[in-house]
């Protein structure tokens, strides 16, 4: 009854990495491609085609405007996959520098940088996020520093964890002996040892960024007037799914995969690292 | 009471127009119940008439329940009695039942006072009533008031207060009472926005009281349709207590069908029958719920499920689900509410009326219709004189899409703009640019919000009257000049267009003047030519409002142009 | 603790400046676009928005701190009764999904962990994947289809009067995110234990698998989920916000999206120092908790 095979098993991985991969790279290439890859403009409206079924012409069905389910949803992975990457990007280029310095350096701005960020770190990404763009207006530019924001904290704890323990090691004393300079300590000595976390901690993110922006573009703040977003996609067909399933699942499960994808991707790298 | 020399002179012109065949008979009727002609007096106008069909006119409603408020409008339209509107089987008490209405969660406090969104406005339609009622098909049905009477050409009308009629505390309804919420919507400091609907017709200190049951209006410029403007047309002149101050939740006293036994700003709102109310045998419910939800599909989805009867208001193409339901009717309305597309001619590119006619030569009216209303709509053709107006030219060309047209209108001049409007409006944005698109003008779409949207000043920078181009939507007016006065006016409080054109204006002017009906024609056929031609906005439809119900449960739920809630004849099937 | 007051102060001013700064007209929107100018302009004396935002915040930062907290400007009700009742029935709904997901989640990581590499523990890992990338709304979305509109089980909104049924679909949706993580952490560690040098002995000693069970692994797994709901909690309170708004239930979070959208200061600003004083003392409670329990586990390892 009780098996001594982990998930850790590195078949299970493979399999594992090659499903996450999979649907990652389709969504980056709609992302990347969309425009070819679609069959039809995700805005051209065809009023006669109303709520037509998934068929060979149209995969996906047609929404309440006519419209090509299909390609709106290859067309929704551009703004999700511009926004939420960038998004996890400043969080680490950030959370990186204010990790390698509170970490290198503790002392009093430590202290103080960790107590104002674990506040910031234990609010719900989702809060700030609703906040600011209720307030501010929906723009890429504001979900992308919003949410970076709420997810810097958490990397610069990682990232300053991992300086801390780094800083003890022999070759960064050895460094410091010979005279370098604490930028080349951080970003020559210490950063390339913790890097692997990093990376882990950012995909995690980055699957929380995906979930972030479907969910605000579901609330109706996230998303310009007929983007194809896909948390705004089913929120104006809620009432359709009845006789229309198509409009409300297909945007659905692409939300889920991407995240899947993402987490499973993060699961993988993080078991390869403590393997 | 007997007609007066005016009612009479009216009422014979009213006789040679149908005789003529200028107006149709229900044309007659609506403008009797205006004219507030006594029920005799509008028999004789019949009769002159001959046989002629209802249903030529645009404002027919197509269900049932249209139907029975025609006959309503029949009855009742004149100065009668006090008998009541319609005498329908008194369904006993407790067997009436509940009826659970959805709506929106107002955005506002619920005042009588202030209040305007169709939610707030629906709840004190319920506890109060006005002098005179709305029907949906745009005639007037006496409430408050028993019968009204023009003199001096219609520069003053007197008013015959209901006699027997007791607010629900006890205290009873009389002249003064009538006159003191009038004059609480006239004050200057007043923050209600009925002071524009009154501007330049009725001002403090116009209205006085002869006697008990008697109030007498006297307006600033005679004005034949002034009865629309003390009836629900004006939503907020709904008649309060002497000593009204508010909050409405705790002072609702009203004189209307129900009473508030419960309010919460975030859950909804709770009403009884008023055992004491004056129309007796009626309302035949037990009370009635409105539940709130925080948007239309929620509200949608509490409708399939069964949380709710019927709604406030509905987007007809939410109702997809709906109307497919066999247990559910959805009555429907043509009504004057309107999306209007406004260019400003002051400014590039629209400065030049080529530009705007070729904008308006690229949509295609029909989609728009088709996939915003599922066809309900009529379509218009970019003048404010909708076909539900009697006075409304039929005869102008219908704009249809014609891109080779376009191209010819363009010459060769390239077109782009943004167009700015509020998330209410998003799906008609969103359908204009992709129309657009086919005809190679580019629209970048400038989604604001509400607050944004009207915030400013309204005389230098608001958003929604002062961008090139924008969508604003309009609920509706029972008479064309309430929005052809400050909408297209050059001195208009709300022209966006900034077109200023004094033939208009004089027209305008003109048709508000007379009371003769040919005479109204001609002027407003002056108003549309002009529109149509010079194109200051673009007018795709006129929206159709629409009611679901459930009717395997309830009968004698209709739909309202401007979303009024009257659940009198309400009883379970 | 100090460092999270002066976090909410500074959110506070922020909110402030934000909404004074942004385009859009309180007074406006209480009157309607159709009330003249000299009325709107009236409206924003009598709130008392002419006043220079220092004075503003200042007036409002006093009347906060002593209980006085406004009157909403949409709603006209004390702020201070909205914005508690809100919290109220917010903490009923976490609270429940609370109590639904620890069981349950431990329940299933057990499960899962104890049939390591059989088709159970796959399926329930699967499963717990799939929770954990479905966003509440949609997961929301379907149970309302299901349960309210097609099979008219269950009410489609949340409201007071419904009690506990209308509750049953957000908790469900709240509760398999959650679930779906936090299982399959405590698979992990369920695993994690099996692997222990002590577990090997302990069986050859004899020890039958049920007692292990009791003496060892559940103890070591408790710990799990208890802290990494720690980390989930700030999921679920976020979570709150979308399945307040899809169930219609008069929580916290929608009352927080309303003021936000409708510009509604006292409101937002009191729902904002609420929630976040709420959050920190779960943080606190949760360090509490495990500490707690950290000597407890300490001692079973040595054995």
């Amino acid at each position: 009854m009780i098996g001594t095979r982990s998930a850790a098993d590195p078949s299970r991985r493979r399999v594992t990495l090659v499903i996450a991969v999979t649907i990652l790279a389709l969504w980056v290439a709609s992302a990347l491609f969309g425009g070819v890859l679609a069959p039809f403009s995700p805005s051209a409206q065809l009023p006669r085609l109303k709520f037509a079924d998934p068929s060979a012409h149209h995969l996906f069905g047609t929404d309440g405007f006519g419209r090509d389910v299909f390609s709106r949803v290859i067309a929704g992975a551009r703004p999700v996959l511009t926004i939420a990457p960038l998004a996890v990007l400043l969080a680490t280029v950030t959370g990186t520098v204010l990790g390698l310095l509170t970490g290198y350096f503790g002392g009093l701005t430590d202290g103080v940088a960790m107590k104002i960020l674990q506040s910031i770190a234990i609010l719900p990404p989702l809060f700030p996020a609703v906040l600011a763009v209720a307030l501010l207006g929906r723009s890429t530019t504001v979900l992308v520093v919003v949410l970076g924001f709420a997810f810097m904290p958490i990397i610069t704890w990682t990232v300053r964890s991992a300086t801390l323990v780094e800083r003890e090691k022999q070759f960064v004393e050895a460094a410091r002996l010979r005279g370098e300079s604490t930028a080349y300590i951080l970003g020559r000595e210490i950063l390339p040892n913790i890097a692997g976390s990093i990376v882990v901690e950012s995909t995690v993110r980055l699957a929380d960024a995906v979930f972030s922006i479907a969910t605000l573009a579901f609330i109706g703040l996230g998303a310009a007037p007929g983007s194809p977003d896909w948390g705004a996609q089913v929120a104006d067909n809620r009432v359709n799914l009845q006789f229309a399933w198509w409009t409300v699942l297909f945007p659905a499960v692409a939300v889920a995969s991407l995240v899947i994808s993402v987490s499973l991707l993060a699961d993988v790298i993080r078991e390869r690292r403590s393997a | 009471m007997s007609d007066n020399e005016l009612q009479r002179e009216w009422a014979g012109e009213l006789a040679r127009l149908a005789r003529s065949g200028a107006i149709s008979r229900r044309e007659v009727l609506r403008k009797a119940s205006v004219f507030g002609l006594s029920l005799p007096l509008i028999g004789a106008v019949l009769a002159a008439c001959g046989s002629d069909d209802d249903k030529t006119s645009g404002s027919e409603s197509p269900t049932t329940a249209g139907g029975s408020n025609t006959t309503a409008a029949t009855q009742s339209s004149s100065s009668g009695s006090a008998t009541p509107a319609s005498t329908p089987a008194s369904t006993p008490a407790g067997q009436g039942g509940t009826l659970a209405v959805g709506a929106l969660t107002p955005s506002t406090e619920v005042d009588p006072v202030i209040g305007y969104d169709a939610a707030s406005i629906a709840i004190f339609q319920l506890t109060h009533e006005y002098l005179i009622w709305l029907n949906p098909d745009f005639t007037l049905r006496p409430q408050l008031a028993e019968s009204w009477t023009p003199e001096e050409a219609g520069k003053r009308w007197v008013v015959s207060v209901r006699k027997g009629v007791t607010f629900s505390d006890g205290t009873p309804l009389d002249a003064d009472t009538v006159k003191a919420s009038f004059d609480r919507l006239l004050d200057p400091d007043s923050e209600s926005a009925a002071l524009s609907a009154f501007d330049g017709v009725l001002e403090a200190g116009g209205i006085t009281v002869k006697d008990p049951s008697t109030v007498v209006f006297d307006l600033v410029r005679p004005y034949a349709d002034f009865p629309y403007l003390i009836s629900a047309n004006t939503y907020n002149t709904v008649i309060l207590p002497k000593d009204y101050t508010g909050p409405y939740q705790d002072h609702a006293i009203g004189t209307g069908p129900f009473v508030l036994t419960s309010f919460s700003a975030t859950d909804g709102a709770k009403f009884s029958r008023n055992e004491t109310y004056w129309d007796t045998g009626k309302p035949g419910l037990d009370g009635v719920e409105i539940k709130f939800y925080k948007d239309p599909q929620a509200q949608v989805l509490g409708l399939q499920s069964g949380e709710v009867d019927t709604q406030v208001t509905s987007i007809i193409s939410l109702l997809t689900p709906v109307a497919n339901n066999p247990d559910f009717t959805i009555d429907q309305v043509n009504g004057t509410g309107v999306n209007v597309f406004t260019m400003r001619v002051d400014q590039a590119p629209f400065d030049k009326k080529n530009i705007r006619q070729a904008v308006a030569t690229a949509l295609d009216r029909q989609a728009i219709n088709d996939t915003l209303s599922n066809g309900a709509a009529a379509l218009g053709n970019d003048h404010l004189l909708a076909p539900a107006y009697p006075a409304s030219p039929t005869d102008i060309p219908q704009r249809e899409i014609d891109l080779d047209k376009v191209k010819e209108l363009l010459a060769g001049e390239s077109v782009s703009f943004k167009l700015t409007f509020e998330p209410p409006l998003k799906d008609f944005a969103v359908v204009i640019q992709e129309q657009l698109k086919q005809a190679d003008i580019s629209v970048e779409l400038d989604q604001r919000t509400s607050d944004e949207f009207y915030a400013g000043d309204q005389a230098t920078d608001t958003p929604w009257l002062f961008t090139t181009a924008n969508l604003v939507g309009w609920a509706g007016r029972a008479v064309p000049t309430q929005f052809i006065i400050p909408m297209i006016k050059s001195d208009g409080i709300w022209n966006g267009s900034k077109y200023a054109n004094p033939d208009l204006d004089a027209a305008a002017d003109a048709y508000d003047a007379t009371t003769d009906e040919a005479e109204k024609k001609k002027q407003a056929k002056i108003i549309a030519e002009a529109m149509h031609e010079d194109t200051p906005v673009i007018i795709t439809d006129w929206s159709a409002s629409v009611r679901p119900y459930n009717s395997k449960k309830w009968t004698g739920i209709s739909a309202h142009p401007s979303s009024f809630v009257d659940f009198n004849d309400v009883a379970p099937v | 603790m100090g460092g999270f007051l002066l976090t909410l102060a500074l959110t506070s001013i922020l909110i402030f400046a934000l909404t004074n700064v942004i385009p859009g007209d309180v007074a406006r929107r209480i009157l309607g676009r159709e009330a003249s100018q000299e009325q709107v302009n009236a409206k924003r004396i009598e709130l008392g928005l002419d006043r220079s935002i220092l004075v503003q915040y200042r007036s409002w930062l006093g009347g906060f701190l002593r209980g006085d907290w406004g009157t909403s400007y949409t709603k006209g009700e004390p702020v201070r009764e909205l914005v508690l009742s809100h919290l109220g029935r917010s903490l009923e709904l976490g609270l429940i999904a609370f109590a639904v997901v620890v069981p349950v989640s431990l329940g299933l990581g057990l499960v899962a962990g104890l049939r390591n590499g059989t088709r159970t523990d796959r399926v329930i890992t699967v499963l717990g994947l799939c929770g954990t990338a479905t966003p509440e709304f949609v997961s929301g979305v379907l149970l309302l289809i299901l349960f309210s509109v097609r099979l008219n089980w269950l009410p489609s909104s949340a409201r007071d009067e419904y009690g506990l049924k209308g509750l049953v679909l957000p908790v469900i949706c709240l509760v398999i995110v959650c679930v779906g993580y936090i299982s399959r952490m405590v698979r992990a560690s369920v695993v994690a234990t099996l692997e222990r040098p002590f577990v090997r002995t302990a069986r050859l000693k004899g020890i039958t698998t049920s007692a292990l069970v009791r003496r060892h692994v559940l103890r070591n797994s408790l710990v799990v989920p208890v802290t990494a709901l720690g980390v989930q909690l700030r999921y679920l309170i976020g979570g709150l916000i979308t399945v307040e708004l899809l169930f219609n239930y008069a929580g916290i979070g929608s009352l927080l999206l309303g003021a936000a959208q409708e510009k509604d200061l006292p409101t937002l600003q009191a729902a904002t120092m609420v929630t976040g004083v709420v959050i920190m003392l779960t943080f606190v409670l949760t360090d509490a908790v495990y500490a707690w329990l950290d000597p407890r586990v300490r001692v079973g390892e040595t054995r």
